[in-house]
């Protein structure tokens, strides 16, 4: 994936249509994200969070036209996310529509990922931009949210096409890959991921999804509790790159002096220069980049904040 | 806005508007020349609680309103955020630590700190 780019079927996650007047105001005041300037032909990340502030899905929203929306997420179950935003919805003009299960969507990740995907679909959409292009007969929407340094492009199309979509992207010369290659290059590039990182348990500053809050825009469900976090610098863990010299097992706790330091979230399996990569959450006290932890008998070196987040 | 707890019992299948905020009502709408107008009280989705009031003046219902005759004032409430205001009482204070309209609602079971923002 890293090499090139690769071809990730992501067809699982979920994919939602919510249109109407009002369906990108609601989504503002209910996600952590300042979406009201978005564009057609725009996307852009926001972080559902409970009233604790706590994590219950990163969506991409992508405005396919005024009043139309895509909502994409990792998650493998669209109902929470539709159920979250169906409770909300009072008098707003806004419908909701899953569109999972009829749709394919394959994840193009890595250095060249821009470059194929012009080749392939004759567009090569910037890191924000939603879309539509229609190769053969086909009709295919795609969505760019890259991971930091690193280009990615969700290619998504009707279930029909999605064969053809796919011997495209691979005869355009990306390389098919699997969930397994997915995750070693996410875990190695710090990158979280639903239901290991990003859960009801953390808040998004946590999980080094500040850039997908605006503390400048008001109130959202958990605004509160999340603007208090860092306002008064109360955050007690932070999602922090980890390498060790065997590969960790994610759930595995991390110590400090047989204190408990943190909790492995994601491991990789593929050794790198520097060694086996892991996410996890380390807390307060040990997040310091080249902190030494361990976990059971192995010891585990603390590199640097994931997803691209400084290290101050 | 705010969320107190300091008046009468409304009936539940209705909402109460103080008579200083059916006043203040009616200043706003002769600000801004309105002759024929009622007041809309709803229920959105945000907030840091989850559900934000609307207040709205405006020049007659919707199809789907709720209508309610308070203080000489019509009210208009969507037939959907109703479930939500129900024995809601609306006042309005003033002066230099007035809060504006202030909303007693017995259906919020938690309030933002801000006050413009419910749970139930």
């Amino acid at each position: 994936l890293t090499g090139s780019a690769g071809v990730v079927d992501r067809t699982r996650g979920t994919r939602i249509a919510h249109s109407g007047v009002d369906a990108l105001d609601l989504l503002h005041r209910l996600t952590t994200n300042e979406l009201l300037s978005l564009n057609a032909g725009q996307a852009r990340p926001t972080v559902i969070t409970t009233d604790q502030g706590r994590i219950l899905a990163v969506l991409e929203v992508a405005v396919r036209a005024q009043n139309q929306l895509l909502l994409l997420s990792e998650s493998d179950d669209p109902h929470p996310i539709m159920q979250w935003i169906d409770r909300y919805t009072i008098i707003e003009d806004a419908t909701l529509e899953d569109e999972s299960g009829s749709t394919a969507q394959f994840a193009v990740i890595g250095p060249e990922a821009a470059a194929l995907a012009k080749r392939v679909f004759g567009i090569s959409p910037g890191d924000g931009e939603h879309a539509r292009v229609s190769p053969g007969a086909a009709d295919v929407e795609i969505v760019r949210s890259d991971w930091p340094g690193m280009p990615k492009l969700d290619v998504i199309s009707g279930l029909a096409d999605a064969a053809a979509v796919w011997q495209g992207l691979v005869e355009g010369g990306v390389r098919p890959s699997g969930d397994n290659a997915f995750h070693e290059a996410r875990v190695r590039h710090g990158i979280p991921f639903h239901g290991s990182e990003l859960t009801d348990r953390f808040n998004p500053l946590e999980a080094g999804m500040t850039p997908l809050v605006s503390f400048t825009k008001g109130c959202y469900i958990g605004q509160e509790v999340i603007a208090r976090l860092d306002s008064y610098d109360k955050l007690q863990r932070r999602l922090m790159m980890l390498r060790s010299d065997v590969p960790l097992m994610s759930g595995a706790m991390l110590e400090s002096q047989g204190k408990r330091a943190g909790e492995v979230t994601s491991a990789g399996t593929l050794r790198d220069e520097a060694g086996y990569p892991a996410l996890g959450y380390v807390r307060r006290g040990h997040w310091e980049p080249g902190t030494e932890l361990m976990c059971g008998d192995t010891a585990v070196t603390v590199l640097i904040p994931a997803n691209g987040q400084p290290a101050a | 806005m705010t969320t107190t707890h300091a008046h009468p019992k409304v009936p539940i299948n209705s909402i109460h508007v103080t008579p200083k905020a059916a006043q203040k009502v009616r200043d706003f709408a002769a600000r801004d020349g309105m002759e024929k107008f009622g007041l809309k009280v709803a229920v959105k989705g945000g907030g840091c609680s989850g559900l934000l009031y609307v207040l709205d003046i405006v020049g007659g219902p919707q199809p789907d309103d709720k209508v309610i005759e308070q203080e000489g004032l019509e009210v208009y409430v969507p037939k959907k955020a109703f479930v939500f205001l129900a024995g809601t009482t609306l006042d309005f204070s003033d002066g230099l630590n007035g809060k504006g309209f202030e909303f007693t609602n017995p259906n919020a079971k938690k309030s933002c700190g801000c006050g413009t923002s419910f749970s139930v």
